[in-house]
């Protein structure tokens, strides 16, 4: 990667941080960037972040393997990175969702869902457009935009997490009114 | 175990578990791990508990 890239990342990414300190204090209810959480959000929130580093200790432990050992990716070293952090972040994740810990106190359910969808289109665009202008075939892997498609996986994952969750919750109820 | 007492309380309030998770600033789930006997509370959450179903701490959580 250029250093253009490379500072157009950065660029890109404070932007992307910026933006994403306004749509969380439109998202909260009180308005606050800090999502508040009671005792036992907590206290899993604080176990998952454990596990969270843990993975992402593996992960980059593997990836520096990898290197040493000379084996090369068909992507990007900076993806590599990402992908280890995104997994890392995934931990979280599911270990967050799976013990009931999706919403925060102050969260807006539904101004959520609406950031949520436009993230999934923002990273949808890029691909469609791939697709569209048909540059998808003849480069390999560097004509697809794989850190659009490995965003895409990575909400897709938690996605059907939150779901089989909302399944099992609902099915849990049913048989405790039964 | 399950807590019983509380699930008996809350419904003898006529309170959802929503309701009495708003009252004493905590989510849902955690209202029903509790009364599932899940989670085991702080001090301060069960004296919240028991101020807002007007119960005493021996009354809901002493075995």
């Amino acid at each position: 990667m250029n250093t253009k890239v490379s500072v157009g990342m950065a660029i890109g990414l404070m932007c992307g941080l910026v933006i994403a300190v306004i749509l969380l204090k439109i998202a909260n209810k009180d308005h606050k960037v800090k999502t508040q959480y009671d005792e036992r959000q907590e206290m899993i929130k604080g176990r998952g972040y454990k596990y969270s580093f843990y993975t992402m200790l593996f992960m980059e432990v593997v990836v520096m393997l990898l290197e040493m050992s000379g084996i090369e990716l068909p992507i990007d070293n900076y993806l590599v990175h990402t992908i280890a952090v995104l997994i890392g972040c995934l931990v979280l994740c599911i270990h967050s969702i799976w013990n009931g810990v999706y919403w925060g106190l102050n969260n807006n359910h539904k101004r959520y869902a609406i950031i949520i969808v436009i993230a999934v289109v923002l990273n949808i665009i890029p691909l469609a457009g791939a697709i569209a202008h048909d540059s998808l075939s003849g480069h390999g892997i560097n004509s697809v935009p794989v850190l659009n498609v490995i965003v895409l996986v990575w909400m897709a994952i938690i996605g059907v997490a939150a779901l089989v969750k909302k399944f099992v919750d609902s099915r849990n109820s049913e048989e405790e009114e039964s | 175990m399950k807590n019983l007492r509380l699930k008996a309380a809350r419904a003898g309030k006529d309170l959802s578990q929503d309701q009495l998770a708003t009252l004493c600033g905590v989510s849902r789930q955690t209202i029903s791990a509790i009364e599932k006997g899940d989670y085991n509370p702080t001090i301060n959450l069960c004296i919240a508990i028991c101020k807002a179903l007007d119960k005493t701490l021996d009354e809901l959580f002493w075995e």
